[in-house]
């Protein structure tokens, strides 16, 4: 005759708070999943602007008295940078370009344009990183100090704060369910104790250790929220996957979402979630125990 | 002549146990039992017999008195100590309280499953305890399958498989032929010889005067007769005990 499994639960485990469970994980990990896909994708987002800034800057060469003194320091200036390593391009903007720039600026009063002295502008093109630029920054003005580099630092700082503050709520909605799916598995564990109050004092009385009764729930919620947060994690990849295909390769604010490495953070959703909801679990379910201890 | 007081199985000393009115339940009850010993506890409904045997296991604390559990006091004992000496004490309950999502088999194996004993040690010993109550073929059955005799032989094979030190039942006969009955007192009396210590609550006088061991009888919350209740030692035990702790 086969013999079942001896023990497969030795507690009756409540389906409806099973599927409870299930239910509500899987939402808060579709919802886990799409934060920090989108945390990634704003950071990524800000790095590549900050590189696309970063390939372009103005050096401006400010008039002095002697138009011979001018020629030497632009002669200087351009000598450095076309000798320096990652710079592709140098390009000094004719005066013309250069007053059209700040036409904009100016409005109707374009004769004022005459009145100044404007500085000349040198149009570089590089492929260095952010801390190469400062590098060259600094060793250009420490040769020539009346150059003035402005190498879109406002705009810099203005996209550090806004992809800051988009990361940080990310980060702030990620932790928001993750509290959630606490309150759920804390709310669930105490329901399944109180729910089998009966069969947990006979396990007490027959002189279970507290781990292991404790362990019986643990095992319940823990399988539960992994099949849930892996629901959620596959919806959450099958939705972006799909949204990327409607986008159709088009070069969007999008495209940085679910590269390669984003898998193995999306792997880490389950995982991290199982762990949660076992800790969660467990100190629920110890400290019901405890408090009904004779 | 046993000096060593720590020795004992069951020491109480003026022991009271109330009612949230204040009412006793246990009204100074005291009593010593030796390893080894046999004993019946007797006593109409309501006269104390279940809250005598759970506060043997220890699910009930006295409220007043002394009551000390092989040796040690109940009041210096952590949850972790009560946990490990629970395992000590097989329970029959009045009411059973089979899991009933498990069949005979793990209801009978659920203590040495708790104790950490392998499957197939559970298995084999828990298969021949079925055997010996007569329920073998019952195994795989859910207590809802199972009769009121055969769920309370299961829930005797239960109490029995870790051979406790001592083994409390409440009417373990109660809802047994009297031929199951005198088998079940058989086996009692069997694991009393390989060391158990028996305390059985019952109402059958049948049984009581068939078996002849001490019985405790209790009215009213009140231990009125102790039988020969410190049997396998010297009479004088109980003098030099008390004497030795107070």
């Amino acid at each position: 005759m086969s013999q079942k499994k001896l023990f497969s639960n030795i507690l009756i485990q409540d389906k409806s708070i099973g599927r409870f469970v299930i239910i509500l994980t899987s939402i808060l990990s579709f919802l886990a999943c799409c934060s920090l896909l989108f945390l990634l994708n704003t950071h990524r987002q800000y790095l590549d602007w900050q590189k696309v800034l970063n390939q372009t800057f103005f050096v401006e060469l400010m008039p002095e008295s002697k138009k011979e003194d001018d020629l030497a320091i632009l002669n200087q200036t351009l000598q450095f940078l076309q000798n320096t390593k990652g710079v592709l391009a140098v390009r000094v903007i004719p005066e013309e370009e250069a007053n059209a720039l700040l036409k904009p600026w100016l409005g109707a009063d374009e004769e004022s344009l005459k009145r100044y002295k404007l500085p000349v502008l040198i149009d570089v093109t590089t492929n260095l990183s952010v801390d190469d630029l400062k590098k060259l920054e600094y060793s250009l003005k420490q040769r020539l100090p009346f150059v003035k580099v402005s190498a879109n630092d406002a705009w810099t700082k203005q996209m550090s704060h806004y992809s800051g503050s988009l990361e940080f709520l990310s980060l702030f909605i990620f932790g928001l369910i993750l509290l959630g799916l606490m309150i759920i598995v804390l709310t669930a564990s105490k329901m399944s104790v109180v729910l089998q109050r009966h069969y947990v004092d006979l396990l007490k009385l027959m002189g279970a250790p507290y781990r292991f009764i404790s362990r019986q729930f643990e095992k319940f919620f823990t399988f539960k929220v992994v099949i849930g947060s892996s629901i959620g994690m596959l919806l959450a990849t099958s939705f972006f996957h799909f949204f990327l295909i409607l986008q159709d390769g088009q070069i969007t604010i999008m495209r940085h979402f679910l590269m390669y490495e984003d898998v193995f953070y999306l792997l880490a959703i389950p995982i991290f979630l199982l762990l949660l909801s076992y800790v969660v679990s467990r100190i629920t379910t110890m400290h019901l125990l405890k408090l009904g201890h004779s | 002549m046993v000096k060593d007081f720590k020795k004992t199985i069951v020491y109480a000393d003026q022991v009271t146990i109330c009612y949230q009115d204040n009412k006793p339940i246990l009204d100074q009850i005291s009593l010593t039992l030796m390893p080894k010993s046999f004993h019946f506890v007797t006593g109409s409904s309501g006269s104390g017999k279940t809250t005598l045997l759970k506060m043997l296991y220890l699910e009930q604390k006295p409220d007043r008195g002394r009551f000390l559990l092989f040796g040690q006091d109940r009041y210096k004992l952590t949850m972790p100590e009560i946990q490990k000496m629970r395992q000590h004490i097989g329970v029959v309950f009045q009411d059973f309280r089979l899991l009933p999502h498990l069949t005979a088999l793990e209801n009978v194996a659920l203590p040495l499953k708790i104790i950490g004993a392998k499957n197939h040690e559970m298995e084999t010993q828990a298969k021949e305890l079925l055997d010996w109550v007569g329920l073998a073929h019952q195994m795989n059955a859910y207590p809802h399958a199972l009769s009121g005799g055969e769920q309370q032989r299961v829930a005797i094979a239960r109490a029995i498989i870790t051979k406790p030190d001592l083994l409390l039942a409440d009417e373990p006969t109660g809802n047994v032929d009297d031929v199951i009955a005198v088998k079940i007192m058989h086996l009692f009396e069997e694991l009393n010889k390989i060391g158990t210590t028996i305390i059985i609550a019952t109402h059958n006088e049948a049984v009581v005067s068939r078996f002849a061991y001490p019985r405790l009888h209790l009215e009213k919350g009140k231990l009125l007769e102790m039988g020969n209740v410190t049997n396998k030692i010297e009479d004088d035990y109980l003098y030099v005990a008390k004497k030795t702790l107070f």
